[in-house]
């Protein structure tokens, strides 16, 4: 599975790059983060230029996460007053709302890189609360930048290691977004559980 | 415990889901972490996805030693992969690893 996508990259360069940087930004299941590391492992062989998968992984990056973010904000109206024909509900979205516009910008940052997984979400949902299209795309720039130089440079750092490198990383991926839901439903059920 | 499950089902549920996959992939990269550091899997073995240059930089080899070998013409586009390669010429991705490792151990012999 792993090695079709280092074919891919071999195959198509900075276009595979930009390709499913972008789709997987809108929540497609493709493993941008081995295509970005075959990507840095061909530029340090001397297949593919550095510059051009950088550009391309960052491009395709930003331009999925504006997409993710306008079509939020395009169906966010329509989504919101469906949710309001209910007290109860209307109410948790005033909460949610309130939350996006505290810590927005923090947690779409957070969601580029660190909880990647959940970056497509964090763009769609923070078009829907309506984030300021600046913020949003200031940290989300700088999230990003942190996306391509780490997964490119371990890329080229560790060229000749790729594949075992790719495994290291998704399970660790996999560990952070497990482990915050833990937190996240863990807090959650003790605030239950004292509330009684 | 039994009151949180006869209130809170759903939300207990998906806490356990959480916590066993939180387990499953700290297991995982355990055992991930130490595949790469068992020194007897730090030769990259070639794969069909590998091109010529890539195999020259991970064995430390000079690109147009790699290329001698192959008996490869000068680049044109996108660089052949050892899967294109081998079907190319009806052998397979091992028999074109063999002779890699023999123009290797030749190169190192001569230059140790």
């Amino acid at each position: 599975m792993t090695e079709t996508f280092f074919a891919l990259v071999s195959a198509w360069g900075a276009l595979a790059v930009f390709t499913s940087a972008f789709l997987s930004c809108l929540a497609l299941p493709i493993p941008t983060a081995f295509v970005m590391l075959a990507a840095g492992a061909f530029a340090a062989s001397g297949d593919l230029a550095l510059w051009q998968v950088a550009l391309a992984a960052y491009a395709g990056a930003i331009l999925g996460d504006q997409a993710g973010f306008l079509l939020g904000r395009a169906g966010g109206p329509r989504l919101s007053a469906f949710l309001e024909t209910r007290p109860a509900r209307a109410e948790i979205l005033a909460r949610a709302r309130s939350l996006v516009d505290r810590r927005g910008g923090v947690g779409v940052f957070f969601s580029t890189w660190l909880f990647a997984p959940l970056g497509p979400w964090v763009n769609f949902a923070s078009g829907v609360a309506g984030l300021g299209w600046l913020r949003f795309t200031l940290w989300d720039a700088a999230g990003e930048a942190i996306w391509v130089t780490f997964y490119l440079g371990l890329g080229y750092l560790f060229a000749d290691r790729i594949a075992e490198l790719a495994a290291i990383l998704s399970d660790a991926s996999g560990l952070l977004v497990a482990g915050l839901a833990t937190a996240v439903l863990g807090y959650a059920l003790l605030q239950a559980a004292r509330r009684r | 415990m039994r009151r949180l499950w006869r209130d809170h089902r759903l939300l207990t549920a998906a806490f356990l889901l959480a916590v066993a996959l939180t387990t499953f992939f700290a297991v995982r990269l355990v055992a991930s972490w130490i595949y790469w550091n068992d020194p007897a899997h730090r030769d990259a073995e070639i794969a069909p996805w590998m091109t010529p240059r890539y195999v020259a930089h991970s064995w430390r080899l000079p690109p147009e030693i790699v290329a001698e070998t192959l008996d490869l013409d000068p680049p044109v586009g996108p660089p052949p992969t050892f899967g294109e390669l081998a079907a190319e010429r009806g052998v397979t991705v091992e028999d074109l690893a063999t002779r890699i490792e023999k123009a290797a151990e030749a190169h190192r012999a001569a230059r140790p």
